[in-house]
Formats: C-alpha cells, structure tokens, sequence
C-alpha cells in the first residue's frame, strides 16, 4: 500500500469513527437541550433591559457610562450622569463602542506565530496551548538570563495591576505602563516640586463641596479668570473630559479668558480668546521669560503690577535659590542670537512671537486671578527639554498664587483617591535575590534589577523608559547604581499589553530591527514577544503569541482620570466576555498557576488562584484604600474629623459616622468602598473637594501634610541638605550616583552635567536649528519643523470605527482619501428584508485621513497644493509619505501629522491600513536615539525635514 | 473553537437506535464534517468526515459531486506532501479566524445587519429558534449564536432528529422536526449562506476551500425546502 492510499485511509477511518460517534452521543458540539420549561424561561427572559454602569476605554478619558444590556449584549450606550467627569455626557467615540466590542474583527482565539516575525502568520491554539508555551519560555529565561530579562508593558493605563502583580512576583522589577511613553517631560515638574504628575485648571463641575452648614451641595460653579493652554487641546486630545466643556462654561459663566498657545490652530484654539503660535519647541523660552517679566516687573504696591502672591513662601522651601540660580542666566548671552536669556528680546527671536504678545501675555497671567497655566504632551511633553519647561511652568502657578485656589490649578495625582494597593504586588519588589557579579555573589532586592531606576542610562526615569528597548534588545542592559552595579543582562522577554510600541513607541525601524535581530545561533534575540490586546496592532505581527483580551465592557477594574477631589468609579464587566477573550484576572492566575507547575516557587496559590477567585476580589483589593486622602483643606472636607487624619472608607460610611478613629496612626476608617458598594451608588464614590490643601484650615500655617514630598511642602530645590538630613526630589539619584563614585548616568552626560541639579537648570531642547547652535547647519536643507499632535477619534481603537474616521479634524485628519471601491451594506428601509450588498465607489476626498499639515504661504513657495502627495524627509534619511493640507491655521516652517493617525501597517486597522501608502507614520520621522536626557522620553516633536512633491 | 472546547463536545441524547457508517447518510456526514470545519478548523476527523460522505448515500447528485470535489482537493493535498495540512490550518486562520481582518466572517448578522457586526437583532432572532427547538448554546461556548459552525450544529441537530424519528416510525415528529429545519434554512440560511459562500471562494486560491465552497452550497440546496419536493 503506498502512503497515500494509506494516509487517505486512516483519514476516512478517522471520518467515520468521528461520525459514527457524533451521531450516537446525541450529536451537537455547541449546543444543549433545555428542558421546555427552561425554553420558555429561557424565551420570556428574553428582552428585558438591566442598566450597569461602567467607564469607558474607548479613548484615554475614560467617562464614566451607563450601558443598557439586553439578552446578555450592549444594546444602549449612555453618559453616567454620577460621574463628575463627564457628567452623563457621551462622545461620539463612547456611543460607538458595540463598533469595538462587536467587531468581527477583535482578537478572538489565542494566536501562535507560524511564520517569521513581521510575516502576519499565526495559527489559532489553544488557551492551555498558549499558556504554557509562554509559561515554558519565561521559565527557560528566568533559569538562565534571571527574570529582570522580561519586561512587561502594560502599555494602556487601565487594568495594569493584574499583569504587573504577576510579573513583580515572577521576580522583574521591569513593570512599566504608558505613561513612559506619553508624556514624562511634561510631568517632570510637578513630580520633582510637589509629588505631584499632572497640572490641570479647576473645572471639575459639578463640585461636591461641604457647606457652612455642615451639608454637601453639589456646585457648578466655574471661578476661572484665565485659562492659558500651552500644547494642550482639550477639544480634541484630552483624558480630561471634564476640561472639554468646562472651559467653555467658564468663558461663558465666570467670564473667562482662554489663551492657547499652539503652533497649530487646534480646535480648542479656534474657540480661545487668544492664539499664539510659536516656534515648535521654544515653550521652555516663552515660561522663562514670563517668570522674567514677573519677576522684574512685579509691585506689590501697585495693583497693576501685583503679580506675585508671596505667601507661597509659606509654604515651600528653596524659592531664594531657585531665584538665584534662574536670575543667573540673565546675564549670559544665548550664542544664537546674542541677547541675554529670559529677556522679552530673547525670548522674540526664539519663539517667533513679537515682544508686545510676550509682554502682554506674562502681565495677563500675573494679574489674573484665578488663573491656570497648563502644558500639554504637545509642547514640553515632547521635547528634549521639556523638563525645564515644566519645572518653570510650576514656577509660574506657584509664586502668583494659583496653586491649589479655587479656579485655579490643581495637581491632580495627588489628590485624586488611592487605588491599586497590595493588588499591584509592589511588595514583592522587596523580594530578596541573588547575583554573580564578576565572580562574586551579591544579595539585593527585586527592584535594586530595575533597568531604569538602577540602570546605566536614566536613573531618574520614574516612569521608565520604553524607547530604549530596541536598544536593550540589541546590546543588553547594564546596572550601574545600587547593590547589582556592575551586573549585565539582556532583554529576552516582552509582554506587551494593549500597547502598540513597535508603532508609538519611538522610531517603528528600530522596533521592526530589534524585533527581528537573530543571535549567531540563529534564534532571535528576544526570545518570548508576546502581546495581550483585543484589536490586532502593528505590535502583534511581531508578536511569537498572542493572547485575546476581554473587551473594556468585558472586564472590571477602577478609572479615577484626573479629578479635582477624590473620586473613583467602577469600569464594571457588563457583558461576559465574547469569542475565547479572557479577563486580566483569568489571564494573570493562568499564567501564575503554570509557572508554579513548572516549578516557579515564586508563585504561589495563595497570591494568585486562591486569592483571586474571581475579577470582584482582585478589584476589592485594588479599592481597599480609597479614597486614602488627608482631611484637609477649605472647606475641610469631613469637619466632625481630625483635621490631617487620612480618610478612608466609603462617602455613606463617612458621612454617617461610621467610622473607628486611630489616633496613632491618624487614620478615620469607615467602611470599604467595595464593588458591591459602587454598584448600588451608580458605580462612583465622590468625597468632598477642598483648596488650599497646603496650609490648616482657617490659618496661614502649612499643615505639613501637603503636598506629599520629602518636606511636605513646594520644594523649588531638588537636593539639599539641613543638618544631617538630606532632601529633595533629586536627591536619592545623586545619592546612587556618589555611592557608584561619581559615575555619571549616560543621560546626564548627554547634556555635560554630572549630577542631577540642585535647583533650576537650563539644556537646549535638539534638532531645532533655531535654538540650539549645533543644528543650525541643517536649517537651509531641512527647513521645516515636525511636531505631532493626537485626533482621540482616530486613534488605534476608534479608526475601526467608519464614521468616526469620517468626521474631519483639525488639519491633520481631513477627507484626503484616494478614490476605492468598498463593498457596503444596502439600505434596507421597510421590512425584514437581508441587507444586500451594494458595491459602492468612493470618490476621492470623502473620507478623512492622515494629512501632512502645512502652512499656505509654505505650500506655495513649493508649489503645493491641499491634496498633493509629498516625501517628508528627515537629516537621519529616513522618509514618510503623505497629502498636503495647506491652511492659514498653521505657523510658517512647522509641519504637522497626527500621532498614530497615518502610515498603520496592520492589518488589523480598518480603513487606516488601506490608506497607509499615502498617509504619514510621524514615528518613522522621530530620532531613535533622541531619548531625553533626564526620564529617557522619545523626543517626539523635535525634528526637522524637507518636503518634496511626491 | 479550539481542542478544550471539542472536548465539552456534547452527549445530551444517546440515539436509540443503532447506526454504523451504512447508516449515515451523506447530507448528515456533510454537515458533520462543515460544523467542525467552521469550530475547530481544518482536522484530520474533518477530512475523514468528507472522505467518509463521499462513500455515503443520499443527498443530491450536486451534493454528491461536491463531495468528490472535495475530496480531489483533499487528494491533491496529500500529494503535495505533509505540510499540506499544516499549509492549509495557516490559511484557513487567514480566512475566518485571524489575527488580521478576516477576508470573510462566518457571522450571519455581519450579512443581515446593516451594522455588519455581531451580536446584533438577527443573532438573537437565531438564538430565539434554538430556543424553540429547546436549545441554546452551552455556557463555556462564548461565540455569537450566528457563527455559522454553531448553525450548522443547530441543522445537523435537526438533521439527526429526522433520521431518529423516521427509524422510529414517528411521523409527528419527523414532520414536525422538518417543519422547523425548513423555517431555519429557508428563512435564514439562504438569505445569507450563498452569499458567504461567494466571499469564502473568491479569498483563497487554495483548492480545498472553492471545494468547501462548493460543498457549502450543495448542502444549502439539497436541504432546502423547494428542493425537498
């Protein structure tokens, strides 16, 4: 018998055994029989509505919502009008989300690569499968390069914990989330000053606030005089739901002024009172010399010119040494342009704008009360040297009086309810563990591995660094501070969870190289790549396996997006999990529970399986310290308690008193707030707002509470010592760098210093000809400025969404399409007809795309008009392709794309794939090796190009 | 639907009657062997069930000329050599599994819904038949209840009721259980099975799948009322 005959026998054999047994077991795979009056249960059930309220993922501000199920399905789609943020208001991204959750193309089946990376050849496996080739290959890394070899992204903020918990405890401090790729720069300031993260105006509306009499009143009242946004855009971009329609209520209730400062005519520009438009990267020029002008020209005798509110120095520490070190520029000369720095002059020829609009504006912002200055990912968030930005940006708020008033602006991670708790798994960073270093065996602690925070490059990088993985893939990682100096460790391991870094994560080339960079053996050098997402991304086609993610209506976990006061919600799993997705939960106590049967000890049932029977327990757990606040402030929040006590407990507990006071500790406990608590309360807890949460209540004194850094109060100097005790946000860094003897982070050497300042400091952002004196050769060749900005509805999750893409936006999502045929539903008016398909022509210029966004008077002098295909080319020779959209609503020598709007490679994109030939990829633009020298940030928006017709 | 769920594979009702592969007839074996291609993809039982129909009787010469074209193409796998199967699980993740968008969507709803995606009105007007012939879809099994390997459970599912009851002499019941197949192939099926078909055809160059394709509508047709007489 040959081997065909052979083979087509034990087939056809296999055939009718299968069939034979399928009809004799009573036949269905899928299905079960009911009994008829289960049927008719089943049938009469069948349409009624429940109404659960949940957070949105549809974009980054995650409002809160209330979704009406029906028959087990999302069938309605409203705002929560609990929730403050967005106060029962749904965007058109949020009504869309059955577009996401009922795609037919979400990730449905764990994946198995079959091709080479980068091919798209996967085949389906399953869970178990999945699991343990993971679980297999962690454990072979773990044995023979250590765990620290795994990194895990979590590269979306919501239900990081999960995943973070189990890597933490697999033994890698290596746990990072998004922000390291958002916007670091920006946060810098309020993180070293106040320890604090995001500066937003007070707009939160409605406010619950303790009243006179002891009562709460919800308040709506907007206070705001002077909003100045610098590269932020509410309108469009925003987390911050609350700021899209609070800054036009407070120009219309409290008379408001707005000022955006934008090289682009944002949306949010198009509505403000005043739009300035500088030189891209020059935001750090224009605060410094506003705290300039303040400082020269502020008189407290005269109304005009009362800019400072001087009490600040009450409340915090190192103002004469900030002063002086920032009064020390005024006498040096920029090279650039020979005027002295900070001056109004200086500040003319950098930014671009006239001396008049620099002056006017810094007396508008120092005479205005209430008034918030804030800056957005868009300016110092993408800049070499947005840190110095952002810490001016403090500078200003704080010393005029604006900290923390109401209308003015508020720090909002530090106020905002705890979350997370022994959930994260922090405590077993402290895990004790051992290393052969140079021949020698040295015991230190999990976290003392960390890539970043004991590495060789950015010690400073609180929020870790991703860009660099390409390059940790390639050449390895070194720890030079802390007990494992000296030890060395490649990048083996890559979990990636609903993050996209090969696509956002800096240049895509450098991700694409690593991704594939082979060892002489021939493996690849990143032995596990895997990814954890509900859409396919540009990421998992590199992916080795990939493991489909319960949707954000699927799985349960806490949003809490920036408020003004503590407030928490409830991002409930309304529906079951649809196809094979699974939740974090699930995922997180499979992958523990094979790693222990593969004889990992640091994994154990009681963290993981036993502790977490369901996604309720883990999410109690994360709730267990709200909303963990001080009861401080005015109006003091909770009057009947200690002033300073730290809160704790649900708002009903509170407010009735039930509660047990421990004096020691200075904690008031009232009952937890629990998922089954939120889900009788509309899914949110909202504790009571308070200002001035700096100093006692009826009192100039600082409370010594607030803000949370080393002194409890605003710390203009960074590193100093009183006595024998040593303070400061920069000070456990320089304390690493003098314990390793003096060696110098490669960072820092970036910009010749060798230690992290003491005070304010100054570095010239790179790639920007018209600041920095060793790029202005690039300037004739490379004439154009590149920045990027974000449209939210045309985004990764939202451009599967047809109509979203439609919708135009700004200049860089507009109706620039190639004309193509798609294959669309007929409509079907009347009746109960099936929908037909219609083949329809679309003309160019009807859908929106990503465009390169230029200056009219630009686009002239090249012979360019809207629509024409260019080649955008940067001084590294790398090149993006796109359609012009030449507009007035642009500053002359800045070119614009949005941020993950063009150039999608994935297949798993919708409308944005086809597009991608004549769509820019802003990324492809970005310099891999212009990390920021302080936190390791991609320099997203410094770089130059040339443009030529295509 | 992956191995862990083949497993849960259900045994509600034993027959109670005997049958061997005699007894099968070829209609069954085709739907058989089209509800595990559309659940688990492309298995060796999978290939069998079509080389095992091809030796079946009854069903529509139509129907019994797709199956031999199916089986040509399973031949014509086997002589390219062993990775035929391996070649052909890839492309049939391709077609309607993923990661990537699928060139077709075995959803009904994604075909009757202007919306185009699933878990819309028309999947709950299927998971409302299953309900009246006293099914519905087991809790482990998280799929729309309009994913076509699920339907072709649900006609198989009829399918055998028929052959049960006709060994038994019950005509009630075989008139009954046919009543309730006609409603669900004529008045859903066919509204968007052929032009599935259609789509599945033109996304592969792989021979197997224009056979399945084939397959598909034979089947569509022999159990389609008008075709019954």
């Amino acid at each position: 018998m040959d081997m065909k005959v052979s083979r087509r026998e034990f087939l056809k054999t296999a055939g009718v055994t299968a069939g034979v047994t399928a009809f004799q077991g009573g036949g269905l795979l899928t299905l079960g029989t009911l009994t008829a009056p289960e049927a008719k249960a089943a049938q009469l059930g069948m349409g009624t509505f429940q109404v659960r309220y949940t957070a949105d993922v549809m974009c980054p501000a995650e409002c809160g919502m209330e979704m009406w199920i029906q028959n087990g399905r999302v069938a309605k789609i409203y705002g929560n009008k609990a929730v403050p943020m967005n106060d029962g208001a749904c965007c058109a991204k949020g009504a869309a989300g059955q577009q996401l959750i009922y795609s037919p193309y979400r990730l449905k089946h764990p994946m198995i690569r079959v091709g080479a990376r980068g091919e798209g050849k996967f085949r389906q496996a399953s869970w178990d499968e999945a699991i343990d080739v993971i679980a297999r290959k962690l454990t072979a890394i773990k044995k023979k390069h250590g765990a620290e070899s795994v990194v895990m992204d979590a590269g979306d903020v919501t239900d990081r914990d999960h995943y973070h918990r189990l890597f933490f405890a697999y033994g890698t401090p290596n746990c990072v989330e998004h922000g390291a790729i958002c916007d670091t720069p920006r946060r810098h300031g309020p993180k070293l000053m106040v320890n604090g993260k995001r500066w937003e105006p007070d707009l939160m509306r409605p406010q619950l606030v303790r009243q006179a009499d002891g009562s709460l009143k919800q308040d709506s009242t907007y206070l705001n005089k002077l909003i100045i946004y610098n590269g932020w855009n509410p309108f469009v971009a925003t987390r911050i739901a609350y700021e899209s329609r609070g800054t036009v209520a407070a120009q219309v209730e409290s008379g408001c002024k707005v000022v955006v400062i934008d090289p682009s005519l944002s949306n949010t520009a198009a509505k403000a009172d005043m739009w300035l438009a500088p030189r891209a990267g020059t935001d750090g020029d224009l605060f410094g010399a506003m705290l300039r002008y303040i400082l020269e020209n502020d008189n407290q005798s005269d109304s005009a010119k009362k800019y400072i509110n001087w009490d600040f120095k009450k409340y915090s520490v190192g103002w004469e040494e900030f002063e002086a070190a920032f009064k020390s520029w005024w006498t040096k000369v920029d090279p650039i342009n020979g005027k002295t720095y900070f001056s109004i002059d200086w500040a003319a020829n950098r930014t671009g704008l006239e001396t008049k609009q620099i002056e006017d504006l810094s007396h508008l912002f120092g005479i205005t009360k209430p008034a918030a200055l804030v800056w957005g990912m868009q300016s110092p968030g993408h800049h070499y040297n947005g840190y110095c930005a952002s810490i001016i940006g403090v500078a200003l708020n704080v010393i005029t009086g604006n900290f923390e008033v109401p209308g003015g602006v508020i720090d909002t991670e530090i106020v905002k309810s705890s979350k997370g708790g022994s959930a994260t798994g922090k405590q077993f960073l402290k895990r004790k563990v051992k290393r052969t270093i140079a021949g020698k065996e040295v015991e230190g602690e999990v976290e003392h591995l960390h890539k970043d925070l004991f590495g060789s490059k950015f010690p400073a990088a609180w929020d870790d660094v991703v860009a660099d993985y390409p390059d940790a893939i390639q050449n390895g990682i070194e720890i030079r501070y802390g007990p494992f100096r000296g030890h060395r460790y490649p990048m083996k391991g890559y979990i990636l969870r609903t993050g996209n870094s090969v696509y956002t994560g800096s240049a895509p080339y450098a991700w694409i190289d690593a991704a594939k960079a082979k060892e002489a053996s021939g493996e690849y050098k990143l032995d596990l790549f895997v990814v954890i997402d509900t859409i396919y991304l540009e990421s998992a086609l590199y992916a080795d396996v990939i493991l489909p993610e319960a949707s954000y209506a699927e799985r349960q976990s806490v949003s809490d997006i920036y408020p003004s006061q503590p407030v928490i919600y409830n991002r409930d799993a309304v529906i079951d999990p649809l196809f094979e997705s699974k939740k974090p939960t699930e995922i997180m106590n499979l992958l523990a529970r094979r790693l222990a049967e593969l004889g990992d000890t640091d994994l154990k049932a009681a963290d993981f399986w036993q502790k977490y029977r369901t996604e309720e327990d883990f999410v109690n757990e994360m709730l267990a310290p709200a909303p963990g606040r001080a009861n401080i402030g005015t109006p003091l929040p909770y009057p009947k308690y200690p002033e300073g006590y730290t809160i704790i407990g649900n708002p009903e507990s509170l407010e009735r008193g039930d509660v047990t006071i421990d004096d020691a500790k200075k904690v008031i406990l009232g009952k937890p707030v629990t998922v089954e608590w939120l889900r009788a309360n509309k899914g949110v807890a909202v504790w009571p707002m308070s200002w001035y949460r700096y100093k006692k209540t009826g009192s100039d004194e600082p409370n010594g509470v607030f803000p949370p850094t080393s002194t409890r109060r605003i710390e203009f100097t960074f590193d100093w010592k009183d006595g024998d005790k040593r303070f400061g946000g920069y000070r456990s860094y320089n304390e690493k760098i003098e314990k390793a003897g003096g060696d110098v982070p490669e960072g820092l050497k970036q910009i010749g210093l060798t230690k992290y300042p003491s005070t304010f400091y100054w570095f010239e952002t790179i790639w920007n000809p018209h600041t920095n004196p060793e790029y202005a050769k690039y300037a004739s060749e490379y004439p154009f400025q590149l920045i990027c900005g974000k449209v939210h509805h045309a985004m990764s999750g939202t451009q599967m969404v047809h109509w979203l893409g439609e919708v135009k936006t700004e200049g860089t999502w507009q109706p620039l399409n190639n004309a193509f045929e798609s294959v669309v539903a007929e409509a079907q008016p009347i009746g109960r007809e099936p929908i037909k398909d219609a083949k329809k022509k679309f003309k160019a210029n009807s859908y929106s795309v990503g465009t390169v966004w230029m200056n009219n008077e630009d686009a002239k002098r090249l012979n360019l008009k809207t629509g024409d295909l260019v080649v955008v080319t940067n001084p590294l020779r790398k090149t993006t392709r796109g359609k012009v959209f030449a507009s007035g609503g642009m500053r002359p020598g800045v070119i614009k794309m949005g941020f993950g709007a063009g150039g999608r490679f994935s297949p798993g994109t919708g409308p944005a794939y086809e597009s991608r030939k004549y769509t820019p990829l802003h990324n492809e633009m970005v310099d891999p090796n212009a990390l920021s020298p302080i936190m390791g940030f991609p320099a997203f928006a410094d770089m130059i190009v040339s443009v030529k017709k295509a | 639907m992956t191995a862990a769920n083949q497993e849960a594979a259900r045994s509600d009702a034993s027959v109670p009657v005997e049958v061997n592969n005699e007894a099968l007839s070829r209609p069954l074996l085709v739907t058989d062997m089209l509800r595990r291609l559309f659940l688990f993809g492309p298995s060796e039982a999978v290939l069998g069930l079509a080389l095992a129909a091809a030796d079946a009787q009854g069903g529509s010469a139509a129907l019994a000329g797709a199956v031999a074209g199916l089986c040509d193409a399973i031949d014509e796998g086997i002589d390219t050599g062993e990775n035929w199967m391996s070649d052909l699980a890839v492309e049939w993740t391709r077609l309607v599994v993923g990661p990537a968008q699928t060139p077709v969507v075995p959803y009904a709803s994604c075909y009757l819904s202007e919306s185009r995606l699933v878990m819309t009105e028309e999947t709950l007007a299927v998971r409302r038949q299953f309900l009246e012939a006293g099914l519905a879809l087991h809790k482990d099994v998280r799929l729309p209840d309009d994913h076509l390997g699920i339907e072709l459970d649900f006609l198989y599912f009829l399918e055998r009721e028929i052959v049960i009851a006709e060994a038994l002499g019950d005509d009630a019941k075989v008139a009954a259980t046919r009543a309730r197949r006609d409603e669900f192939v004529d008045g859903h099926l066919v509204k968007w099975l052929p032009r599935f078909v259609a789509d599945l055809s033109a996304a592969s160059t792989f021979a197997f799948v224009h056979a399945v394709s084939a397959t598909l509508l034979a089947l569509l047709i022999a159990v389609e009322p008008s075709s019954q007489g």
